[in-house]
């Protein structure tokens, strides 16, 4: 599914991965640039168009597909870190309070 | 002759003792007395703690005081009325030495009005603290981590950004040669955190060095192949660290190239934005509302029990703000920071509001961890019951002390509980560690069988000079003496001080018979 497009020389972006709701880049707000992060790092066929200059003939949209798209690159690249890191967040936190709850509401029963 | 409470075994030699015999029975009997009377054998033979088949069992006397005073290794009772001196001898012995434990007159009294009860239950909570810092030892790591996310301040981040970005996109058509540069929108290297990586090398070296399980280890993984591994995982771990150096120097060229190019540009720069670790702040967040509200929750920590008695650690929600103030003991007012109590993100925000809270304290406020001591029906205990809670307390402590001290302990228990707990485990003590008590009260004083006695007396001469005199002996013995030579009769001493006189023991004694009959 594809979030970053380019279409007739411009950046598009949109957030459920199909073509027909896209928005154009220079309208984005930082709640939807948010979501897109979210996005690619859950989805995993998170696509977008790869960043040419010769494809994007708008110089506005140049700067900011090119930005967001490298910046994008940069987390599916580390999208597996960060799956290891979010599973090993305040393990022993977790396990220890929720186990001796448990515990205890099998020693009511 | 380990059991206290039945007769001491006596065994009788066929030794015919008559002069000119010079050889005698290997086994002897040992007591432990001054002088050697018909009496103080008969007294001696009564308390299987006198007797005993070594000569190294027992207790030895020892001057404690310049003055010459002495008291026994074991079990000391210092009798005497009042304002005789038994707390100002008590207090010269503590000065003896340097690991003391005295407890002086009421220190032990608790009633049931409310100062007392505050006063118990901080008592106790500074008894428990170490189980509640380790109940909340890794909600405090993790709010260590959590409390320097600012949530508002990634978003105003992603704001600034896109702001930045959008006006430079419309100044695009107007570039000047310094924007036009690659480097003067390039983003920085991220640098990527090695520690999940460090974690594994350390588990492998874990699983590689244990000695003690290493057969249950080599039944699944060949050793040779854990070797591999530890290899190979350094290996990778040093291209990592060396492509995370190289990058972390092109980031400082490309920093600086870019902070001369923006100076000199009119063209707005894009800043720097990391969402790596604005989505891992916002993972952290949410698992720290999750940690919080399982640490909030109702539980039993830690049981605990002493003699009769059960401590018992407890972890609930606190339940308004004037709780959350005791905690800090200061007189901050949290009543704005308890409405937010149930939105464990936004509670820590107003805590870190407040500036006199230090943050390493925050994670106090969020599971409220009671001390509570019931007795044996599993009730609170009242004001008399903490008072013997004190005093358990306490003598399980002093056994680590050089020696015990008590002053008049009768002053805040009531009669009976002193003969069948107390009694007990002060003779217990005095086993390990000398005990000395003040004391007039005949269930303390006489039932405790002392090793040694001391009494106290204030003579006022006829010119009005006040002489303090310190009698001392064996209990066995018939006379005690002090220090110039005098004496005084013991048995008169026991009556005087325990029984408030002859008179009145023939007349207590007398009572009790009647109500036998």
């Amino acid at each position: 599914m594809k979030y970053l497009i380019i279409e007739n020389g411009c950046g598009y972006y949109c957030l459920d991965g199909c073509n027909t709701s896209k928005k154009s880049l220079d309208k984005i707000t930082k709640e939807d640039l948010l979501t897109l992060v979210e996005l690619c790092v859950e989805e995993e066929d998170f696509e977008m168009d790869t960043y040419d200059s010769s494809l994007v003939k708008n110089a506005a949209h140049q700067i900011i597909y090119k930005n967001i798209f490298q910046k994008l690159e940069d987390i599916i690249q580390r999208r597996v870190s960060f799956a290891d890191e979010k599973n090993s967040l305040y393990r022993k936190a977790i396990e220890k309070y929720s186990s001796e709850i448990d515990e205890q509401n099998t020693d009511n029963e | 002759m380990k059991k206290r409470d039945e007769l001491v075994p006596v065994l009788f030699s066929d030794c015919r003792i008559s002069v000119g015999v010079n050889e005698w029975p290997k086994r002897q009997t040992f007591i432990d007395v001054e002088e050697l009377s018909i009496s103080s054998i008969k007294y001696a033979l009564g308390d299987s703690s006198k007797v005993s088949v070594s000569p190294d069992d027992g207790h030895a006397v020892f001057e404690v005081l310049d003055n010459g005073l002495c008291i026994s290794t074991g079990l000391t009772v210092i009798l005497g009325k009042r304002s005789s001196g038994k707390s100002y001898t008590l207090d010269c012995i503590n000065e003896q030495f340097e690991n003391a434990k005295y407890i002086k007159q009421f220190d032990l009294l608790s009633t049931d009005n409310l100062s007392d009860q505050r006063q118990f239950e901080q008592t106790l909570r500074t008894q428990g603290d170490s189980v509640a810092e380790t109940f909340l030892a890794p909600f405090k790591l993790v709010v260590e981590d959590v409390k320097g996310i600012e949530l508002f301040q990634d978003e105003q981040d992603v704001e600034k950004y896109l702001t930045a970005l959008k006006k430079a996109a419309s100044e695009a058509e107007r570039r000047d040669v310094f924007a036009k540069c690659s480097l003067f929108q390039e983003s920085m290297f991220s640098l990527k955190d090695l520690t999940s990586l460090e974690d594994l090398i350390n588990a492998v070296d874990i699983l590689l060095h244990n000695t003690e399980y290493r057969d249950i280890v080599s039944r699944y993984l060949h050793r040779n192949m854990l070797f591999k591994l530890a290899i190979d995982l350094r290996e990778h771990y040093i291209q990592e660290r060396g492509r995370i150096l190289l990058m972390q120097y092109t980031n400082d060229i490309v920093d600086s190239i870019q902070r001369e190019l923006q100076v000199r540009s009119s063209n707005t720069p894009i800043p720097e934005i990391d969402f790596y670790n604005i989505l891992l702040n916002r993972e952290k967040v949410k698992k720290f509302v999750d940690i919080a509200k399982q640490v909030k929750k109702k539980r039993i920590i830690k049981m605990n029990n002493l003699y009769i008695y059960r401590i018992v650690t407890k972890a609930e929600p606190f339940k308004g703000a004037q709780t959350l103030q005791r905690i800090i003991k200061s007189k901050m007012v949290f009543s704005d920071a308890f409405s937010k109590y149930d939105d464990e993100y936004e509670y820590l925000q107003m805590l870190k509001k407040k500036e006199d809270l230090p943050s390493s304290e925050y994670y106090k406020f969020f599971a409220h961890i009671t001390h509570e001591v019931l007795n044996k029906y599993g009730t609170p205990a009242s004001g008399g019951e903490r008072s013997e809670y004190n005093l358990l307390q306490q003598l399980n402590n002093a056994s680590r002390c050089d020696i015990l001290l008590l002053d008049e302990p009768e002053s805040s228990f009531d009669n009976i509980f002193l003969k069948d707990g107390v009694n007990i485990l002060l003779r217990e003590l005095s086993q390990n560690i000398p005990v000395v008590i003040a004391t007039h009260n005949n269930t303390i004083g006489a039932s405790l069988h002392p090793d040694y006695l001391i009494y106290t007396d204030k003579e006022i001469k006829n010119d009005g000079e006040i002489k303090y005199h310190l009698y001392y002996g064996y209990p066995s013995s018939k006379t005690l003496t002090d220090l110039e030579g005098n004496s005084i009769s013991s048995k008169d001493v026991m009556l005087d001080c325990l029984e408030a006189g002859e008179i009145a023991y023939n007349d207590r004694r007398h009572s009790y018979e009647i109500l036998n009959n």
